[in-house]
């Protein structure tokens, strides 16, 4: 079962599915098509127009908004005449002054240094593969960035503002501030910065310009 | 027992990582030669990393559940609870919807998702033929799921944030926060862990 004798050499036509193993014939896909792996449904390829420019274009935008984001006040808390106001790293900072290292490093994980450093990573990936410069740290790079992918949560802590201020409704005044804004601009383009990216086309790129 | 259509049974290795086809090796891991990751045909002791991953969470779940998750401070007015109690004293001031969300993310969610990692586990090691497709969705949820349990962690940290120097009202972060946090990195960490080919896998495929 495991003799490879064969197979001869007809590597090019064959692929396999991540996730399920399942021994598949390689295929083009037309943008804005999918291909899917027809025993698991796992989304093998979903190639956009100009995905490598137009993921640049979000990661630079992001980058616009990611200080803006973090440093200016997300909420205006008023409360008996007395106003107070937040953003992401008041909220980091308290969490560390007041001895909640564990949380505070999680907080300021993945919400500070996930997103600037996988929008570094797209930079530096996304530049390279344009101008089609070599650099030996293009893989590892890509790879750093699928890993943490996961790790990032500017939703979740979209969804803890929203679940914060309806708690504190009663007891205070709430507006939104500067920051708000840049962090919902922010948000949008990471989520676009993941539909954008067909990561078998970066792979094969970096094949290409990778030595 | 149903014939393999791996690509590992036909002499085909596929890279985690960039998803690269190469061919079966004597020795393993073989490098990529597009990301250099080591490759097995299978993640080496997936099974046993998850398991141990999700008893650990489990096993904090409990603490996690019964200590206090923080302190209000309203005014001279104390009140501490524990992330039930919470949930319960939103709905009880009218916030229904609130309460719910809490209550789906921080208890619902941990629970269900260790409950059928558990039971992905189990079908894997001792080869119980369960429908393969039904339980790869699951995972699928799982992996999907698992991140919005930190919705709480984020609240209690910009509630934190909200009132600290304020004189009428402040908030305190007690232990099972950090508990509950632990146990989603955890649960986080056991499913990436988890080698999603083994749930195709045959008996007579390696593991």
């Amino acid at each position: 079962m495991q003799s490879t004798s064969n197979i001869g050499n007809h590597q090019h036509g064959i692929e396999a599915c991540p996730e399920c193993d399942l021994l598949l014939q390689s295929t083009q896909v037309k943008e804005g098509f999918v291909s899917q792996c027809p025993r698991c449904q796992y989304t093998l390829e979903h190639p956009t127009h100009l995905s490598i420019r137009n993921n640049f274009i979000c990661v630079f935008v992001g980058l616009l908004f990611y200080f803006p984001a973090v440093l200016l006040p997300i909420l205006k808390f008023t409360m008996a005449g007395h106003t107070e106001v937040m953003s992401v790293i008041d909220c980091v900072k308290t969490l560390f002054t007041t001895g909640n290292w564990g949380i505070g490093f999680v907080v300021f994980f993945s919400l500070l240094f996930v997103p600037l450093v996988q929008m570094m990573l797209m930079t530096f990936i996304t530049t390279r593969i344009f101008y089609k410069v070599r650099s030996h740290y293009l893989a590892i790079s890509f790879k750093w960035y699928n890993y943490l992918n996961i790790w990032g949560m500017l939703d979740i802590f979209m969804l803890s503002i929203i679940v914060a201020s309806i708690k504190l409704r009663d007891d205070a005044e709430l507006d939104p501030g500067l920051g708000l804004y840049a962090f919902i601009l922010l948000l949008f383009t990471s989520a676009m910065q993941v539909q954008l990216l067909n990561k078998k086309l970066v792979w094969r790129l970096i094949e290409k310009h990778g030595e | 027992m149903s014939k393999s259509n791996s690509a590992y049974s036909a002499g085909y290795l596929c890279c985690r990582q960039c998803h690269k086809v190469l061919q079966v090796a004597q020795s393993y891991p073989v490098k990529c030669p597009r990301c250099h990751s080591n490759i097995y045909p299978r993640v080496p002791n997936s099974l046993n990393q998850s398991w141990a991953l999700l008893i650990s969470s489990f096993l904090l779940y409990i603490p996690a559940n019964i200590l206090p998750i923080m302190t209000l401070n309203k005014g001279g007015l104390l009140r501490t609870d524990t992330i039930m109690s919470g949930i319960i004293n939103l709905v009880n001031i009218g916030m229904a919807p609130i309460a719910l969300i809490i209550f789906v993310a921080s208890i619902l969610v941990p629970l269900l998702k260790m409950l059928a990692l558990a039971l992905i586990l189990f079908a894997v090691q001792f080869h119980w033929q369960l429908n393969a497709s039904l339980r790869m969705k699951m995972y699928r949820v799982i992996e999907f799921v698992g991140r919005w349990s930190m919705l709480d962690i984020f609240v209690i940290s910009i509630l934190l944030g909200i009132v600290k120097f304020n004189k009428i009202a402040s908030v305190d972060i007690e232990p099972a926060a950090l508990l509950f946090e632990v146990v989603i990195i955890l649960t986080m960490f056991a499913a990436i862990r988890f080698d999603s080919r083994l749930i195709w896998d045959t008996k007579n495929e390696p593991s």
